[in-house]
């Protein structure tokens, strides 16, 4: 036993009484203790915080002010410690997110605020829609003329510096090539100027002459030249054309040698044309099968299958050859350096050094001679380098369509006149005071003409808004980048920086829909009106109290047949009268004497009588009394004498109704029967229908009628009209958004017009009133 | 550079408005001339663009301002169309309109307001077809010296188109005394002869339609709703015929019938009998819709009054009783004369009912407002025995045979003096059994016991005539037509009463009504209960808990009822008694003072 208490483990004792202390907590999955590295953190390794009665001798869980500790042991790490302490007590934690249904809740309201919000605009368009007289489906919309041409100006500009610009550059370039081409480096704007300077000078007689005769000339030139291509083009032979054609390929020829010797580049160019000339012809499906080889082979084709095979294979060659090639990844490579190496060919680079050498040279004399030239040699200089041209032009076969434009410019050119051209360039309706200006008015018209497609400029217009909105959002994006990358440094400095945010906001359109039209007006004005009203009524009053009166309706007017004694005026009647008075026979004075024999009688009397029987009110009196009541004494009382009794007791007697006035109260000879109309009265209201608030009101709502016969056509077609108009066989389309902005429909008839300048009754009038 | 002007014609200062003339071009009227209507506008006329359907205003409204918008009211355009004078519109205005402070909710106000428009554009309507009224009625004028009455009708007949005077003809005929009847439109004349001559003809052109002899005696004639049946009251029976003769159908309830009327809008052939008895009888149904004894004796004097369709019966004691089909009390009595009444008649448009007497009186009253003062009294030589009222208002009278008219039914006379002397007078042959104007036309027939007068009388008849409603010169086709549209639009028979609006009023107890509902309470028994109780499941309380339940109920039941007549009758009793007591003590009791007490005792009854 002893040795069992010697053997005594402190460390086995802690052991036990830690596990019986740790009873009441019960924890039984113990925190793990790290030894080594885990990647994951599992769940069931989280045990419970330490309990801080525990804490004491436990150590505790590592917190951050150790490590900030730690860190301030080394001055290296001293900083790194100070903000690590500063964020924690400046960072807050974040909150934790709401349970779900909460968080629904407010999803659900957010949601219903905004749907209410989106349906509220519709309110005044379903208002104004129920209360409308008439409805008509399909909602007609008016058409509107708007002259797009009108437009067409400023849209002008936008559209020319994508395309115009570039095909003008393309035609500038293309221009001086030519130049080049045929070895003629005058400077254009020299030039130019030149002519303009000459133009001020005063031009003598003589010149003048010989410049219109020049012009004459060249004109009669061009005319007969035009005329004699005219007529070898309508020359039906091939043969003729074909020795033409060969003429010319010989000449071509002869010229490009000659090139070759002054001119080398010029050659080189002139040889790729050519040989450009003879593929693009070559290339046309016109020499298929034409060859003489080809033509025997179809010949014999007929008889030899071989053959045959072989004009099938020639064939998918030339098909082949002139199919379109689809690029793959290298072969495009190798084009583009291509392209970059013909390009770098075609384009003559004014500018090049290489290329610019011998202009260069030539320039100056060209300047050296301007200054002393004169009107006469200016002129011949001129046009010859226009024959030039053309000849070069000519020989040209790719420049198949005339240049009619260079043509104009020439004429121009030619003008002494300036007034002419002005003439012109007023047509165009641009400004321009040079000829050259005048071309290149011509393009840009021809372009815009070309890509005045209404979707284009619209679509235009929309890509420069989206362009303007992606360059704010992207400048705002910035500030508030930059906003961010600046923490606190001063409240002020926030704050403006936020205005600024705030004016960056893309401004709102002016013309802004308003849905909700105002539906008060002001009742202030109205009682003004009543005012005005009241003001003007008494007036109105007593003159139609004035009016009412009538003479005839008051009194009774009298009038007696003449006698024939009385008046002198009667005397044309005499005749008559005699006639009359001879006819006038026993049975009528019989009648007469019996009547004024009972005249007076009884009729009035019995008139009366039954009038006042037919008027009065049966059952009126009530009585209370019961049977018994006041007969205590016994049988005897005389039933008089309780009649009386009880008469005479008010209390017992029940009078029921005050004798209310008749209508025939005052009216002696006359018997209105108030008690009649039960059968009518059946499809009578037996209240004041909803909507009125008196009998006058209801009675004078139904007061016109409306029928046919009543009113005038129009007027009844008007009343009659149906509220709802449908047209047969067109859908009805549900309204869009487009609806709440469309104008309203013009209203044609009067009707309409006046109940769209009623006023509207404002909402609140009833409680007003109340 | 502008031209000078012509010399020739001097320019006039204010250039001729034309209809096309705008307002500017008024303006500058210096320019003058008449400008170039203008087709487009000017960016439309030069348009080259393609049409784009847009918008081009926004919705959004100017301010309202409802004064501004009532003086902006007066667009010139409106204004030019709108200029009816006020006296016409107020002439064909239908009254008062609905105030809005009289309509309950906004949207109904609104409503209301904008029917309001309707209205008053269909009375504008009315109002501008007034220019189509170019007919205007005018009368004979006498010369300096002369009267229109020495005028004979062989004079005017000379004096009119040709057309006229062939109005003016004379039929002499034996079947006895006439009676006569034009139709509605007047195209048509129906001759019946006591002594069963019947005959129907187009009295303008004077084309027979059917002339026979019913071999009884006839009592009267009248046409039905369209000019091609009529009916004959014969010596037992109503007979009808068509325009051709034949014998269409016999109505033997109508019994020893001494008058006839026709309502047209509501179809009703009215009939007054020689025992008293009123009858209609529907015509388009075929049924008797009313038929009882008024209790006035022989009826001989019958009209209806076309304004309310009233049918006024004037009796041997001088009044004048009016009937609806549907009442079997008179609706109204009227006491005309204090002798027995010769003639009735009431004018068409139900506005004066005239009576003549035996006292030799001819008296016009006010048949809308029934004063019991005449509007007019004419005192004869010798009582009327005919009377007729034209569409414009002329008065004709016979005394024997003898006939007069008068310009104006309540002022008289024929010229503009004082005197007031007959417009025209005519002797006929015979003793004048029947009188009646021609609708739309000046002429007034006569049917005497010879024969049958038509009579021109310039200025009797209507000018315009409403081809809707009565046609002259209607076509078989639009006959047939109307005659659809009439039966459509027929009044129901109980419709007939004093006051044709009343319909649109509200029914309100009369006071005996009142007072038999009041009574009513004081009689009143519980109702008998009858209760069927639930069926229950077996074993769920046997049937003598069931009956003690029903017991119960009833009893409850009758006790709540008994209580609630108690509380009316109560509150009846109080009602009436505190109305006595108040009507008795109308002098308030003077407030006791302090020195009363010295006044006076009053005597007390001593005890015997």
């Amino acid at each position: 036993m002893e040795d069992g208490e010697e053997h005594h483990n402190p460390k086995a004792h802690k052991k036990l009484l830690m596990a019986i202390g740790s009873f009441g907590n019960i924890q039984h999955i113990q925190k793990s203790t790290r030894d080594e590295r885990q990647t994951l953190q599992d769940e069931f390794q989280l045990g419970k915080s330490v309990r801080s009665a525990e804490s004491h001798h436990k150590p505790r869980a590592v917190v951050l002010n150790d490590l900030v500790q730690i860190l301030r042991t080394s001055s290296k790490h001293i900083k790194t410690g100070r903000k690590l302490k500063n964020i924690q007590s400046t960072k807050k934690v974040l909150e934790k997110p709401l349970e779900k249904p909460a968080a629904d809740r407010i999803r659900r309201t957010i949601g219903y605020e905004g749907v209410t919000k989106k349906l509220g605009r519709w309110d005044a368009v379903v208002a104004q829609q129920r209360s409308a007289e008439t409805q008509i489906f399909p909602i007609p919309s008016e058409t509107i003329y708007v002259n797009t041409a009108a437009h067409a100006k400023s849209l002008k500009t936008s559209i020319q510096s994508a395309l115009a610009k570039e095909l003008e550059a393309s035609k500038l370039k293309l221009h001086e090539l030519r130049k080049a081409q045929i070895g003629d480096t005058a400077d254009e704007k020299a030039l130019a100027q030149q002519e303009r300077e000459l133009r001020q000078k005063k031009i003598t007689r003589d010149e003048l002459f010989a410049r219109r005769k020049e012009l004459a000339y060249l004109k009669m030139r061009e005319s007969q030249k035009s005329a004699k291509s005219r007529m070898q083009n309508k020359i039906k032979s091939k043969k003729f054309h074909k020795l033409q054609k060969r003429q010319k390929i010989h000449e071509q020829m002869k010229e490009f040698e000659l090139l070759q010797k002054t001119n080398p580049e010029a050659a080189l160019e002139k040889l790729n044309a050519l040989e450009k000339i003879r593929v693009q012809e070559r290339a046309s499906l016109r020499h298929k099968n034409t060859g003489t080889w080809a033509k025997n082979l179809q010949m014999r084709a007929k008889y030899d299958r071989d053959v045959r095979k072989d004009l099938a294979e020639q064939l998918a060659v030339g098909r082949q050859l002139t199919e379109k090639k689809q690029e793959s990844d290298s072969e495009t490579e190798f084009k583009m350096t291509q392209d970059v190496h013909e390009e770098e060919d075609k384009e003559y680079d004014p500018f090049n050094p290489w290329t610019k050498r011998k202009e260069a040279g030539k320039a100056p004399t060209e300047k050296a001679g301007s200054h002393v030239s004169n009107w006469r040699k200016y002129w011949t200089e001129r046009n010859q380098k226009a024959k030039f041209l053309e000849e070069h032009r000519k020989d040209l076969k790719d420049v198949q369509h005339v240049e009619n434009v260079d043509v104009v410019e020439e004429k121009l050119k030619s003008d002494p006149k300036p007034k002419p051209s002005m003439k012109k360039v007023k047509k165009s309706k641009v400004s321009f005071e040079n000829g050259w200006e005048v071309e290149k008015v011509y393009h840009e018209s021809n372009v815009t003409g070309e890509s005045k497609i209404i979707d284009n400029i619209f679509e235009g217009r929309e890509e420069k808004l989206r362009a303007k909105l992606t360059k704010k959002l992207e400048n705002l994006k910035l500030r508030t980048d930059r906003l961010k990358k600046a923490p606190a440094k001063s409240k002020k400095v926030k704050k403006d920086s936020l205005k600024n945010l705030k004016d960056l906001a893309i401004k709102m359109t002016k013309q802004r829909v308003e849905v909700d039209e105002p539906l008060y007006y002001e009742i202030e004005s109205q009682q003004q009106v009543d005012a005005a009203n009241m003001e003007s009524d008494p007036e109105v009053a007593v003159d139609s109290a004035v009016d009412i009166i009538d003479l005839s309706k008051v009194t009774t007017l009298v009038w007696a047949q003449k006698e024939r004694s009385s008046g002198a005026l009667n005397d044309a009647l005499v005749n008559d009268d005699d006639a009359e008075y001879d006819e006038k026979d026993a049975t009528t004075l019989h009648q007469l004497t019996i009547s004024q024999a009972f005249e007076d009688d009884d009729i009035i009397a019995d008139f009366n009588r039954e009038k006042t029987k037919d008027s009065e009110v049966k059952n009126t009196e009530l009585q209370l009394a019961m049977p018994g009541w006041g007969s205590w004494a016994g049988a005897g009382i005389s039933q008089e004498v309780m009649e009386r009794r009880n008469k005479r007791n008010t209390r017992l007697l029940l009078r029921l109704a005050a004798p209310e006035k008749r209508r025939d109260d005052n009216k002696d000879n006359l018997f209105i029967n108030e008690t009649s109309t039960k059968h009518a009265r059946q499809h009578m209201v037996s209240s004041v229908p909803f909507p009125f608030r008196s009998l006058a009101d209801y009675e004078a709502s139904i007061r016109a009628p409306i029928g046919r016969n009543f009113v005038p056509e129009t007027a009844f077609r008007m009343l009659t009209r149906p509220s709802v108009i449908t047209r047969k066989g067109q859908v009805i389309e549900p309204m869009d958004d487009s609806d709440l902005v469309k104008p309203e429909r013009r209203l044609r008839h009067i009707v309409d017009k006046r109940i769209k300048r009623l006023p509207k009754v404002p909402q609140n009038s009833q409680k007003a009133k109340k | 550079m502008s031209k000078a002007p012509p010399k020739g014609r001097a320019k006039p200062k204010v250039p001729y408005k034309r209809y096309f003339d705008t307002d500017n071009a008024a303006a500058d009227g210096d320019t003058a001339g008449l400008q170039p209507v203008k087709l487009k506008r000017k960016n439309q006329q030069n348009f080259v663009g393609d049409f784009i359907r847009m918008q081009t205003q926004s919705k959004a409204s100017k301010p309202l301002r409802p004064s501004k918008v009532k003086a902006e009211a007066t667009d010139p355009a409106e204004a030019r169309k709108s200029h009816v004078p006020p006296e016409l519109l107020a002439k064909y205005s239908r009254g008062e309109k609905v105030e809005a402070r009289g309509v309950k909710t906004r949207h109904f106000k609104e409503q209301q307001e904008r029917k309001e428009v309707y209205l008053d554009y269909a009375t504008e309507q009315a109002a501008r077809t007034e220019l189509l009224l170019q007919e205007t009625a005018g009368q004979l004028g006498a010369d300096e010296g002369e009267i229109t009455a020495e005028y004979r009708q062989e004079q005017i007949a000379a004096n009119v188109d040709l057309q006229s005077a062939s109005k003016h003809f004379q039929l002499k005929l034996e079947f006895g005394p006439y009676t006569m009847r034009y139709s509605k439109n007047g195209r048509h004349l129906l001759l019946g002869g006591r002594r069963g001559h019947v005959a129907a003809f187009d009295w303008v052109t004077k084309k027979l339609h059917c002339e026979f002899n019913v071999m009884e005696s006839v009592a009267d004639v009248q046409w039905l709703h369209v000019p091609t049946m009529y009916a004959v009251a014969q010596k037992s029976w109503v007979y009808f015929y068509d325009k051709k003769g034949t014998e269409l159908h016999c109505v033997k309830r109508l019994t020893n019938v001494n008058r006839l009327d026709f309502l047209p809008y509501h179809f009703l052939l009215a009939a007054g009998n020689s025992a008293g008895y009123v009858s209609w009888l529907d015509v388009s149904m075929g049924e008797l819709v009313g038929n009882f004894n008024t209790g006035l004796g022989d009826i001989r004097l019958l009209r209806h009054n076309p304004s309310n369709g009233v049918l006024c019966v004037g009796g041997s004691r001088g009044v004048v009783s009016m009937w609806s089909p549907k009442v079997r009390e008179p609706l109204a009595k009227l006491l005309c004369h204090s002798t027995a009444m010769t003639a009735m008649t009431v004018d068409p448009k139900g506005m004066h009912l005239v009576t003549a007497g035996l006292d030799r009186n001819v008296k016009v009253w006010d048949i809308r407002m029934l004063n019991d003062q005449p509007l007019a009294l004419f005192r004869l030589r010798l009582p009327a025995n005919e009377l007729d009222v034209s569409q414009r208002g002329m008065l004709a009278l016979s005394q024997g045979n003898y006939m007069e008219t008068y310009t104006d039914l309540l002022s008289g006379g024929g010229t503009g003096d004082r005197t007031k002397l007959p417009y025209l007078r005519q002797r006929c042959d015979a003793f004048v059994h029947g009188l009646r104007f021609c609708p739309y036309e000046d002429v007034l027939g006569l049917s005497t016991a010879k024969g049958f007068h038509s009579v021109l009388v310039p200025g009797s008849g209507e000018p315009n005539y409403d081809a809707l409603e009565d046609n002259p010169y209607e076509t078989s086709k639009q006959r047939r037509e109307h005659e659809v549209h009439a039966l459509l639009e027929k009044i129901p028979p109980e419709l007939i009463t004093l006051d044709p609006n009343e319909i649109t009023g509200v029914d309100a107890p009369t006071l005996q009504e009142k007072i038999d509902a009041k009574r009513q309470l004081f009689h009143l028994k519980p109702p008998a209960i009858r209760m069927n109780s639930r069926r229950k499941m077996k074993g769920r309380g046997g049937t003598a808990k069931a009956s003690r339940n029903k017991q119960i109920v009833k009893d409850t039941k009758r006790k709540e009822f008994i209580a609630e007549v108690r509380q009316a009758k109560k509150s009846v009793i109080k009602q009436h008694s505190s109305s006595k007591e108040l009507a008795g003590d109308s002098k308030p009791k003077p407030p006791r003072s302090v020195l009363d007490r010295f006044k006076p005792k009053p005597q007390k009854n001593h005890k015997t």
